[in-house]
């Protein structure tokens, strides 16, 4: 007969032995249900939160850089100062610890202008280092330009929301208006559709030759906007742009794509109160459930806890035979609320359960991006508040009198 | 003197209504005595007997336990002294149903901390001489109501009390059982444990040296039954 040292957890686990035929165990079946639910619920929003954040945050990264840039200027200006590749940070940007690639890079506004439309826009000019693998997701329709010609493409790529303005499609050619003085003006042709769905980009941001840009601006090919860096490990940007400032040439500038886009990595900005509200409901549901199931326990149990009190256990041991039961159902619903959460993400990941309109959202369908440790932290609070509230309804034994529950059996 | 009460008074009140269940009880009961309470419905005598037991605490009065004042010590002072000077036996067995009679027999022992080994050897005798051994692993609910008893008498005794307070042992039980259960108590009784016993059946009180009758919340009479030496 194994009989465990401890008087309460001895008893606990005998109460648990013998379920099913109360009214508590039904409760209790409602309590590690709406446990488990709770914690799948909190680790999906989670990890969708985290689908999401990732997902929209390589949607930025396929037109920003982790890190920027250009020349260092004190006031706004609006033509673009030229920095030269020969710079220290361009060539060598290789030997800083952290950095991926560097891409020179040149923004130029413009109009765009087909003979029934006209469209406000950027180009944005891209040289032979573009690392166009990353803009490439974002295409609809078309191929990227061709840079490899001797001469300056008049190739560019539009955005969906630009080619659906001016009705563009693949193919045809329309006049840029370069705003300079004098104006100038370039017959370009379609070469690809993209689309992002953020519209910071899709509103604003056409793809073309960096060397258009040099021309028009009679820059040399030394002479580019700037320089875009993609580091290794995004989770180290703070550091890797440490490295980069000791490393780059004094007449620089740099900036975070987390400065610059600050709306979309800023988590209290991206977390929705509404989401808050939901996940604060499910902490109070659960926590309902296990004081309710913790009561009715106890109340079942009058005249045990007054035999018990006769026989001479104290508050605290009774005490504990009900704090290890409501243990047990919170054990047993963290189990199944995480192998749900689990099993849910692994079926939604392979087999889009949920699908989402691309046109409205910036992926087709709801991405569960799992993270051990925010797994881990989300089990662990909700152990620790479920515990603590589990405390609240033992503490009433203290005030059972043996005798009263002995003598209203 | 094992237990001695001063002017004790028990006053419930509920919602506002007050009841007295004890006037003015003045009693002692000395180490190796049997005492019998009996009365009439309602007089008082499990209201006197969980004051004896420290279940309750009187309203007015001292209560003297083992030489100390305890009447107002706070609970896990008198769970102490329950624990390790006082066993219960109910009129309605109170074992606790998911636990077999083997495991209720032990529990007092558990928090008692004493070991494994000699648990298991105390309550091996003790269920032996009650002639419960061969219920060991059967619950309650599975046994006779005389066997419960038993094994109720048994759990009160397992930590070798000084005092067993017994509330109607053999009200639940048919005479031939009754009986039993009261030959066990004056066995426990004659190897020096003190004894009392609230009971409305005369044939139980006879087994007792001591009757104590109450009306209405007083001691009325007290007549000596039996002499030991
Ligand atoms: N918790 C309580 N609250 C209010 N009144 C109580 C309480 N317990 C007992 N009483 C009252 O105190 C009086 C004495 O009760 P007690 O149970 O001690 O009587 P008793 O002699 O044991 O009766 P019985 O023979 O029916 O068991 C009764 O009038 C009872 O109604
Ligand atoms: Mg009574």
């Amino acid at each position: 007969m194994g009989l465990s040292k401890d008087f309460s957890l001895f008893v606990a686990s005998r109460l648990r032995e013998n379920k099913g035929k109360n009214f508590s165990s039904l409760i209790a079946r409602i309590a590690v249900g709406s446990i488990a639910i709770g914690i799948a619920v909190m680790i999906l929003a989670f990890a969708i939160f985290a689908g999401f954040k990732h997902n929209i945050q390589e949607k930025i990264f396929s037109l920003a850089s982790h890190i920027q840039a250009k020349k260092w200027v004190d006031s706004y200006s609006y033509e673009e100062i030229p920095v030269s590749t020969q710079l220290d940070l361009y060539q060598n940007a290789a030997e800083i610890p952290g950095v991926e690639h560097i891409q020179v890079y040149s923004r130029k506004a413009c109009i765009l202008k087909t003979d029934l439309e006209v469209s406000g826009a950027v180009m944005k000019g891209v040289g032979t280092d573009y690392d166009s693998a990353r803009f490439n997701k974002n295409l609809i329709a078309g191929s990227f330009i061709d840079l490899d010609k001797k001469n300056y493409s008049t190739e560019i790529v539009v955005s969906n929301n630009i080619a659906k303005r001016l009705q563009l499609s693949l193919g045809d050619r329309l006049s840029v208006y370069f705003v300079q003085d004098p104006p100038r003006v370039r017959r370009v042709t379609v070469k690809g559709i993209y689309e992002t769905g953020i519209e910071d980009f899709d509103d604003l941001i056409i793809i073309g030759d960096i060397r258009l840009i040099q021309r028009l601006n009679d820059w040399d090919s030394t002479q580019v906007g700037g320089f875009e860096i993609f580091i290794d490990d995004f989770d180290q940007l703070d550091v890797v742009f440490e490295n980069v400032w000791d490393a780059m040439d004094p007449e620089l500038g740099i900036s975070k794509v987390t400065e610059m886009y600050m709306q979309f990595f800023d988590w209290f900005i991206m977390l929705n109160r509404n989401v808050v509200v939901v996940l604060v409901v499910i902490l109070f549901v659960a926590g309902f459930n296990v004081i309710s199931v913790t009561l009715i326990m106890i109340t079942e149990r009058t005249n045990m806890i007054g035999t018990l009190k006769a026989l001479g256990s104290s508050n605290g041991q009774i005490r504990k035979i009900f704090v290890y039961n409501g243990v047990r159902l919170i054990v047993k619903g963290l189990v199944l609320g995480n192998l749900l959460a689990l099993g849910f993400g692994f079926l939604q990941n392979q087999f889009k359960l949920i699908p989402l309109d691309p046109s409205n959202y910036y992926m087709d369908a709801v991405p569960v991006m799992f993270d051990t440790s925010v797994i881990l932290l989300t089990n662990l609070g909700f152990i620790a508040l479920i515990l603590l509230i589990l405390m609240i309804p033992t503490y009433i034994i203290a005030r059972f009198q043996p005798i009263k529950a002995i003598r209203f059996s | 003197m094992l237990l001695q009460l001063i002017n004790v008074e028990k006053t419930y009140s509920n919602f506002g209504i007050e009841t007295v269940a004890l006037n003015d009880i003045n009693l002692s009961v000395n180490q190796g005595e049997f005492v019998s309470i009996m009365g009439p419905s309602g007089c008082g005598k499990s209201s006197l007997l969980n004051i004896m037991g420290l279940l309750d605490k009187p309203t007015k009065g001292e209560v003297i336990f083992l030489g100390d004042k305890v009447s107002q010590s706070n609970s896990s002072k008198r769970a102490f002294l329950r624990r390790n000077h006082i066993g219960f036996v109910f009129q309605s067995f109170n074992l606790i149903e998911e636990l077999t009679i083997y495991e209720n027999i032990e529990l007092p022992l558990m928090y008692l901390k004493v070991s494994a080994s000699e648990r298991k050897k105390r309550v091996g005798e003790l269920m032996e001489r009650l002639h419960i051994a061969h219920k060991s692993n059967y619950f309650p609910q599975q046994i006779s109501g005389g066997q419960q008893q038993r094994a109720a008498v048994a759990r009160a005794l397992i930590s070798k009390p000084n005092l067993i307070l017994a509330d109607e042992p053999t009200g639940n039980l048919d005479s031939a059982r009754g009986q039993e259960v009261m030959e066990m108590l004056v066995e426990l009784n004659e190897e020096g444990t003190s004894v009392v016993m609230v009971t409305h059946s005369s044939t139980a009180a006879e087994y007792s040296q001591r009757i104590i009758h109450l009306f209405d919340g007083q001691l009325v009479t007290e007549n000596l039954k039996r002499v030991t030496n």
